[in-house]
Order: C-alpha cells, then sequence, then structure tokens
C-alpha cells in the first residue's frame, strides 16, 4: 500500500492548524514587531471557552451540528476578549518601551493564564475531554479522514480566503498594510492605529480559536498546557513562512505539519537511520528544517527583506 | 424541589454535627492523655496529581488518605495520629527527586507511598536510601527497581529501603504476551512505546515474550509523552499491516492514539500494560476503546471481598481519582507503614533510629490486605504476583483472564 | 485620536473570567454529566440549595429545620451506634476461591518416550477458608489437551494439600507457540461464595519442561498435526462423555463474578 498520500493528507490536517494559530503571532507581529508569547495560552483559552459553550450553555444533548457553530462563537468570543484584553492592558501601556519589556510581558502574561485555567476552571488539572461529532471516517481513495481532521480542511482555507480578502480589499485591511509598513506616517495619514491593532489581535485570537476547535474536535481532549507546544510549534511556524506575512504563516505551518508527518514515517526506513526516526524525533526533525530554512532564507520562506527598524 | 432541598439540608445539617462530635471526640481524647499529646506521624505519598497520569496518581492518595484515616478512626497505633503528606511528581523525575528530599527532611516522615512512575522512582530510590525512609510503591513495575540492573541474570537488590506491592513488568511483559499469541491468536504486532523507563522497558518484555512464542513484530515506534498527534504513526501502522498494537506506556497517549487509529480506520486493537488500565481511558477514546486490552497487577477489586469495604469508604470519602488501577494496593502499601510504625513507636514515642527500624519491620509485613496478602520476598517484590488481563467491553473494563503466578 | 475605539471592547476584559465555575455552573448543572467525569457533579450540586433555601418562606424553613433536628436527633440516637458494628460483621466474609487456592509446579515424569504425551505433576493447596472444588483443569496454549488424575473434581480443604497429574498431549503443532514463556493452566474453582475461572502461570521449570515436550513432539514439522492425533481423539472423546455425565458441572459456566453465598 502507498501511504504517501495518507501522510501527506495527515500532514495537511496538522499543517492547517499550526497555520491558523501562526496567523495570530505573524499579524501582531508584522503590526507592533511583538512576538506575543501569550497567544499559545489565548488559543488554549478558546478551546476551554468552546468547550465551557458546550457543557455550560447548550442544553444537555445539542446535535454537534448545532453546537459547534455556538462553540465556535463561544470559543472565538473567549479568545478575541482575552487576545485584546491583554493588547490593552498588557502591551499597551509598554508600547514606547524597550522591545524586551513586552516580551518579558508576553511570558509572564502566558504562565498567568495558564495557571488561572489549570487552578480556576473545573477538573481542568488534567486533560479535559472535548465533545465529538459522531461521524466519519470518510474515505478519499486510499485516504481516510476523520471528523476533526474534516473540520480543520474546511475551516482553515475559508479562514485564509476570508482574512485575505479582508486585508487587501476592505479600508480597514488597507489600513492594516499601511500600518505594518510604517505605523507612524499611517497615524499622520489618518488611520487610528490603535484601532487597527485591536483588530489584529482580536483576529489572530479568533483564528486561534478555530484551531483550538479543531484541536479537540482531532485529538478529543483540551488541557491547560496544550497552548504551550502547540504555541512554539505555531511560532515556528510563522518564522518559517516568514514572520509577518500571512500567507508566510500558513504556508509555513502547511511546511511544518508535512515535514513532522514524513520525518515520522520515512526517516527510519532510510538505511542507517533507524535510530532517527519515528514519532518521537519528528519535532526535532522540524526543527532541523527551521534552521535550514533560516540558514539560506533568513527572511523565511515567502518572507521580504525588511531592514530592521528598531 | 422543595422536598429536595430539605433533603440537602438534613444531610448537610447531619454531616455538620456529625463532624462537630468527631472533633469533640478527638479534643477529649487530647484532654484525657494531655500530659503525653499524641504524636503526629507523617505518611507521605508522591504521585503525580495532576497533569500526566494524574487519574491513576490521584487514586494512590485517594488510597493512602482512606489507609490513614482508618488507622486513625481504629487508633491502630496507640498515641499517634497519622496525617498524609502528598506531593505532586507531575510525572518528572526530577519533581519526584525534590519531593523526595522534601519528605526525608520532615522528621514527622516514617514512610513514603509512591510513587507512580517507575522512572520517577529511579530518582527517589537513593535519597530514601540514604535517609534509610522506606518506601512502597503501589504501581512501580520496573523490574530493575527491586532487582537491579542486570536482573536476568543476576538478581541484586540496590536500595534496602524500597519495596512495592505491584508484580514486575517481567510476568505483565510475559503474560500479555502469552495472552496475545495464544489466546488472541495474533500473529502480528506493532509495538509502540513512550521511551520512559516503564514504558519502553513493558515493550521490550513483551516483544521478547511475544517472539519467543513465535509472533513476529512487523514494526515498532516510539512518542514522546505529551505528544497528540499520531496520524503519521497510524498510517504506518496500517501499512504494516499488524494485527494488533502493543503499547508500553500510559493511557494519557494510549488513549488519543486507539482513538486516531480507529478515526482512520484501522480496527485492530490495542494492548498495553497497567499504566493505560484507568477508565479515563475509556472515557476519553469512548466508543473506539472498544475491543482495547490492558494487563494491571493484582486481582479485579470487585471479586475482593476485602476491597468492597474499601472502595465504600473511598466512594464515600469523595476522593477523586481512579481507584481501580492502584488504590487498593496504595491502601495496602500505606498499611504495611502504618504496622510497621506501630511495631517501632510505642505509646507516641518515636526512637531515634525509628526509620531503619521501620524499614526492618515492613521487610516482615505479612497480613491480608484490600488488594490480597501482603509480604514481601528478599528484593522487597511483593510475594502476592495475580495479573488479569482486561477489555473494554460496552464501555468497561472487563477482566477476560486472571492468574497468578507461582514461581 | 487614539484610544477611543479599543477602549469599548476592552473594558469587558475582566468577565471574561466566567471560565470560573461557581458562575458559569448554577444553572446548566444537567450539561455536566455528560462529559465531566463523576466526581464533577458533587462540585456542581453544592451552591444550589442554599440559594434556594434563602428563597424559601419563613414557615417552610421552620418546618425544614424542625424536620432536619428531628432526623438528625434519630439519626444519632438511632441509627449510629449499631453501623459501625455491622460493616464489621460483615467483613469476614468468604474468600474468593482464588485468593485462597494455591497451585504448586512439582516435576514431570520421567517418560521421553512418550513422545506427544508427557505427564505433568502438580499440588494444589487451600491456605485458608471453606474448601475449594477444583473442576476443569486445562493446559493453556491452544493445541493442548489435557487429562488429569485422579479425575475431576475434587475438593481441598483448608490446610491441606491435593497431588494430581495433569497428563498433556500435543493435539496440533500449527496452533502452538515454539516456546511458552509464562505458562498457565485454567481451572474453574468454586467454593461456597462464587465459582471462578482463573488462571495459575508458572515460570521457569514448568515453562522449560513444557517446551521441551512442544520441542519432541513438534520439531519434525510444525504445520501438520501431531502423527499421535488419533490416540488424542480417544482421550477427547473420553473427556467430553464423563462432562455429559456430570450435569452438576454445566453450571461451571457461569460468570466468574456471580457470587452464590
Amino acid at each position: 500500500m502507498n501511504t504517501l498520500p495518507q501522510q501527506l493528507a495527515n500532514g495537511l490536517f496538522l499543517g492547517s492548524m499550526y497555520g491558523l494559530i501562526a496567523i495570530g503571532y505573524t499579524m501582531v507581529y508584522g503590526i507592533v514587531q511583538l512576538i506575543n508569547f501569550a497567544h499559545g495560552e489565548i488559543f488554549m483559552t478558546g478551546g476551554f471557552g468552546a468547550l465551557t459553550v458546550y457543557l455550560y450553555v447548550l442544553p444537555d444533548g445539542t446535535s454537534m451540528w448545532i453546537a459547534l457553530p455556538a462553540m465556535l462563537i463561544g470559543g472565538g468570543l473567549v479568545s478575541v476578549l482575552i487576545a485584546v484584553g491583554a493588547e490593552r492592558f498588557a502591551y499597551r501601556p509598554l508600547r514606547g518601551a524597550p522591545r524586551l519589556a513586552p516580551l518579558i510581558t508576553a511570558i509572564g502574561l502566558s504562565l498567568a493564564l495558564q495557571q488561572a485555567v489549570f487552578n480556576w476552571y473545573p477538573d481542568a488539572k488534567t486533560d479535559r475531554n472535548f465533545p465529538q461529532i459522531d461521524a466519519g471516517p470518510w474515505h478519499l481513495g486510499s485516504i481516510s479522514i476523520s471528523s476533526g481532521s474534516l473540520f480543520v480542511i474546511i475551516a482553515a482555507p475559508l479562514c485564509m480566503a476570508a482574512l485575505a480578502f479582508f486585508v487587501r480589499l476592505s479600508r480597514t485591511g488597507r489600513a492594516m498594510q499601511a500600518t505594518a509598513q510604517d505605523p507612524d506616517t499611517a497615524q499622520l495619514m489618518g488611520i487610528d492605529t490603535n484601532r487597527i491593532i485591536v483588530i489584529a489581535f482580536a483576529i489572530g485570537g479568533f483564528f486561534a480559536a478555530v484551531a483550538a476547535v479543531a484541536y479537540g474536535l482531532r485529538y478529543g481532549q483540551i488541557k491547560y498546557d496544550m497552548g504551550f507546544q502547540m504555541g512554539l510549534k505555531a511560532f515556528t511556524a510563522a518564522v518559517l513562512g516568514g514572520i509577518g506575512n500571512i500567507y508566510g504563516a500558513m504556508i509555513g505551518g502547511l511546511v511544518l505539519g508535512l515535514a513532522e508527518t514524513l520525518a515520522t514515517s520515512y526517516i527510519d526506513e532510510i538505511p542507517g537511520m533507524q535510530q532517527l526516526g519515528g514519532g518521537g524525533w519528528s519535532s526535532v526533525w522540524a526543527f532541523v528544517l527551521l534552521i535550514l530554512v533560516l540558514l539560506f532564507r533568513p527572511q523565511g520562506l515567502v518572507g521580504e527583506r525588511v531592514a530592521d527598524r528598531a | 424541589m422543595r422536598h429536595r432541598s430539605l433533603v440537602i439540608l438534613t444531610s448537610v445539617l447531619t454531616t455538620g454535627a456529625l463532624t462537630l462530635t468527631a472533633c469533640g471526640s478527638r479534643d477529649d481524647d487530647k484532654g484525657g492523655d494531655s500530659g503525653s499529646k499524641k504524636t503526629e506521624v507523617v505518611i507521605g505519598v508522591d504521585a503525580p496529581l495532576t497533569g500526566q497520569n494524574s487519574a491513576t496518581g490521584l487514586g494512590i492518595q485517594g488510597g493512602v488518605q482512606v489507609a490513614v484515616d482508618d488507622a486513625n478512626k481504629n487508633n491502630l497505633v496507640p498515641g499517634v495520629t497519622f496525617k498524609v503528606q502528598a506531593l505532586d511528581d507531575k510525572a518528572i523525575p526530577a519533581s519526584g527527586q525534590q519531593n523526595a528530599t522534601q519528605l526525608v527532611n520532615n522528621d514527622k516522615v516514617l514512610g513514603v507511598v509512591g510513587p507512580l512512575n517507575s522512572g520517577v522512582a529511579t530518582q527517589m530510590q537513593q535519597v530514601f536510601a540514604t535517609a534509610n525512609l522506606v518506601e512502597i510503591s503501589p504501581s512501580n513495575t520496573a523490574p530493575e527497581l527491586t532487582q537491579g540492573k542486570n536482573w536476568q541474570t543476576k538478581k541484586v537488590r540496590p536500595f534496602k529501603t524500597y519495596f512495592r506491592t505491584a508484580t514486575t513488568d517481567a510476568l505483565q511483559g510475559g503474560f500479555a504476551a502469552d495472552y496475545a499469541y495464544n489466546t488472541l491468536k495474533k500473529k502480528n504486532v506493532f509495538v509502540v512505546d513512550d521511551k520512559q523507563t516503564y514504558g519502553a522497558g513493558l515493550a521490550k518484555l513483551f516483544t521478547a515474550g511475544f517472539t519467543k512464542a513465535g509472533g513476529k513484530v512487523v514494526g515498532t515506534d516510539h512518542v514522546n509523552t505529551g505528544d497528540t498527534d499520531f496520524s503519521a504513526l497510524v498510517t504506518k501502522i496500517k501499512n504494516s499491516k499488524a494485527d494488533l498494537v502493543y503499547y508500553g506506556g500510559q493511557y494519557d497517549e494510549s488513549e488519543k492514539l486507539t482513538k486516531q487509529l480507529k478515526d482512520g480506520g484501522v480496527k485492530i486493537p490495542l494492548f498495553g500494560g497497567d499504566g493505560m488500565f484507568s477508565d479515563t481511558y475509556i472515557q476519553t477514546a469512548g466508543k473506539t476503546s472498544e475491543g482495547d486490552l490492558a494487563t494491571s497487577v493484582g486481582q479485579p477489586v470487585d471479586t475482593l471481598a476485602s476491597a468492597q469495604d474499601f472502595i465504600k469508604k473511598y466512594k464515600a470519602a469523595g476522593l477523586k481519582g481512579d481507584y481501580g488501577t492502584y488504590g487498593g494496593y496504595s491502601y495496602d502499601a500505606a498499611t504495611a507503614i502504618i504496622k510497621a510504625i506501630g511495631k517501632v513507636v510505642k505509646d507516641g514515642k518515636v526512637p531515634s533510629d525509628a526509620r531503619a527500624k521501620i524499614v526492618e519491620e515492613v521487610g516482615k509485613t505479612k497480613f491480608d490486605g484490600v488488594a490480597g496478602p501482603v509480604s514481601f520476598d528478599e528484593y522487597g517484590d511483593t510475594t502476592n504476583k495475580q495479573l488479569t488481563v482486561y477489555q473494554v467491553t460496552n464501555g468497561k473494563w472487563k477482566a477476560v483472564k486472571s492468574g497468578t503466578f507461582n514461581g | 485620536m487614539s484610544g477611543v475605539g479599543p477602549v469599548e471592547p476592552v473594558e469587558t476584559v475582566e468577565p471574561v473570567e466566567p471560565v470560573e465555575p461557581t458562575e458559569a455552573r448554577p444553572g446548566h448543572a444537567p450539561g455536566t454529566h455528560r462529559a465531566a467525569p463523576p466526581p464533577d457533579v458533587i462540585g456542581t450540586d453544592s451552591p444550589r440549595p442554599t440559594d434556594r433555601w434563602r428563597t424559601l418562606p419563613p414557615r417552610v424553613r421552620i418546618t425544614a429545620l424542625t424536620a432536619a433536628v428531628t432526623a438528625l436527633a434519630a439519626a444519632a440516637v438511632w441509627l449510629l451506634p449499631p453501623s459501625p458494628s455491622a460493616p464489621e460483621r460483615e467483613e469476614p466474609a468468604t474468600p474468593w476461591p482464588a485468593t485462597t487456592t494455591a497451585f504448586r509446579y512439582t516435576g514431570v515424569a520421567d517418560n521421553p518416550s512418550a513422545g506427544a504425551t508427557r505427564d505433568f505433576h502438580f499440588e494444589v493447596s487451600v491456605h485458608d477458608g471453606p474448601p475449594v472444588t477444583v473442576s476443569h483443569i486445562n493446559a493453556a496454549p491452544g493445541g493442548l489437551r489435557t487429562r488429569t488424575t485422579p479425575p475431576m473434581s475434587f475438593t481441598v480443604r483448608a490446610g491441606s494439600a491435593h497431588r494430581i497429574t495433569v497428563r498433556i498431549t500435543v493435539a496440533d503443532c500449527s496452533a502452538l507457540p515454539v516456546y511458552v514463556n509464562l505458562p498457565f493452566l485454567d481451572v474453574t474453582l468454586r467454593n461456597k461464595h462464587a465459582i471462578q475461572h482463573y488462571s495459575f502461570i508458572f515460570g521457569n521449570r514448568y515453562s522449560r519442561d513444557l517446551s521441551g515436550l512442544l520441542h519432541t513432539a513438534c520439531d519434525a514439522n510444525r504445520a501438520l498435526p501431531s502423527p499421535r492425533v488419533r490416540r488424542e481423539v480417544r482421550v477427547l472423546t473420553m473427556w467430553t462423555r464423563r462432562v455429559l455425565a456430570n450435569p452438576a458441572e454445566a453450571d461451571l459456566h457461569t460468570s466468574s463474578s456471580t457470587g452464590t453465598s
């Protein structure tokens, strides 16, 4: 049996999820040059927001087809509120400060959010089960797709297309591009840059929530510390694609997902590499890829070389 | 509705009043022997209480708590009140070592139950041995913990303070291999482990038994603890044409692996060890866990008359965690320590070499515990070598084969 | 020019915390039954009675209090004294047969010429509790046939030991493993408490001896059934007839978890 199509599909599912989260890193970085390390936790709270909607808001036994949109809205709301709140209360006061200050704040915020969920969300001290769509798997040729994977493979392109149209065609979108290019001039041109920054955080938060729901559907569980690993991978994806570029984030995500999957499945088939293959080494190969790409294209796969503005 | 609130109120008041009476009587006790106040002795617990493995870890804490409550209620050791100090090792060896140091430095601690993970145990044994503090693990199954690195050729006990109530993986892995080959008639297995002391060791012993019987290992792979995405691995398993997956590791990863396995259209059972035998596994994997198997140490608790009372108390105390896996063994481990303390501490007076004496007494332990007879051999291993194979049937672990090892 | 727009959504940040249990739960407790583990339910019920209690009319409250006090008094006076002793009286319940029975392998009969058949000696003992009846002994890997002398069933009393010989014949080599690592005997045990299907697992010596038998019988051609199969059929029919002749054994196949006492 040829496993390549299935493995490519696996990589695509995983990569789409990385990509969705990476959008949050890349948009915030593109506009305020801040690496929002709390973004992984915003992803996590989105998952818990969706779970809250399912467990405590919706009546018992609601069909997943009805519950899913509600969970997306609920999770999105929580993520967006936390992302925007973080911007307003943690990052904005530090906007004029040296770059290291907001970075440390982001790490602190990340820990605080993680501990808040750990301590106060009911039974969140270990994995919490996430509701599942009782359907599938579907088969497409030799590829089998589970319901969770189907969700992410539909949601991620939709989100991306919507974002692309928004940035390219809408007034706010163009204001966003302008702010990313030069915030001071943009402000002089009458653009409310604070509003633009808030919108960037909000979009990143919502995409993270979509990714969190996808994560819950695919793996059946969410956990207070799931933001750490996923956040790290998504940040890697953003850098891989070229941080600051929204297409780069998505492409970086896909490349990273594919690299991990293919490393798991094929490295140990290379003679002499048995010890270095398999699931335990997938992250290692993903980071090897990152280093290689950064060696030859420091701006990332699709990023443009920009002079450092700081 | 009103009726219901009345019932609730009544029960609240009753429990409240009972608690008050209990407090009162305890105060009376103290007043009675005001000259010699009751000595407080602490039983330490080390297990993962949050995060990874915490469902079974909390079961250990709960089991010890019930044992200590029983000892206090029945005044098992006159002049001594027992207390539990539970520390969370998060299944991380380094945390276990820190916890061990903390427990050793507390003079009131005269015995420790734990840890859950064999890998954590390897980092704790030396600390306890140096301080002569007895440690009984209800769940460690790696053979080298009691029989030394070269246990297959020459058994040497590395630490005289370490005991365990669970039997070893040498037995568990072999039992699983026999069951898979002879009863399930599986000939091609894909072996996955989590690279930890416990998981990798168990997988190795299963592989040895399975290939010795004539089975074939068609593929192996390793995962990291905390991994969530196994889709690439699932595709590999599918491609290998295995008819069984053996997983050496904990439920945290295997519950996701089995779900993704079946979602990926691979309809073969997953077989694992005691680390996987948890109700959480079924709750998480849901229908996809149906038909999966796990071996566990000991007999199913519901066939032990002695365990019924324990389960009742556990539930009544509202303790969290999965008592089904190691709860009974933890109760027995704590009781063994308490009984040993009873022989060393007389009238609440703790001798200066109490810890060393307790180690000696634990070695001589012999009583009928809730999970079967409790006694230790010259390596600190339990003499009660029981194993059970469970299978998920209609959303519950059902014992399909129970056995005792007779040397 | 700056800051006006975003302030609005920002103000609502604090209430995001509905993630907290106490605020989010009360109205929707039924939801917790679905995915949350059972212990959760204990937490959800607690805030409700207090709320409801406050809204009750005073007269109802007084009635409830009186009822509670009466119930409490009744509980204290009448229920409490016997309850601690009652479960203790239950405690020395009959142990399950498997917990009191032990099998010990004592050796193999020295008749290597027998080819596909060999006699293995065991000692069955019961260390305490009521007598245990042993019926049905089977050597575990399929492809082996078993005959026991003395014939089934026999009863072992506490403190005594019973010697048995299990004659194992290799019937079908293709179903057998090459080596038996931890061979077991599947037995059915019965005492007045329950019937249990149980396995006794043996290491070293029995494992070596049994594997020796498998080698002698099967090494020539593993894929084909053993040449001794015809003799085996006779043993097998004897065995079947005996089971049918003894209808008492028919109920032994009931689940091991059903208690009878």
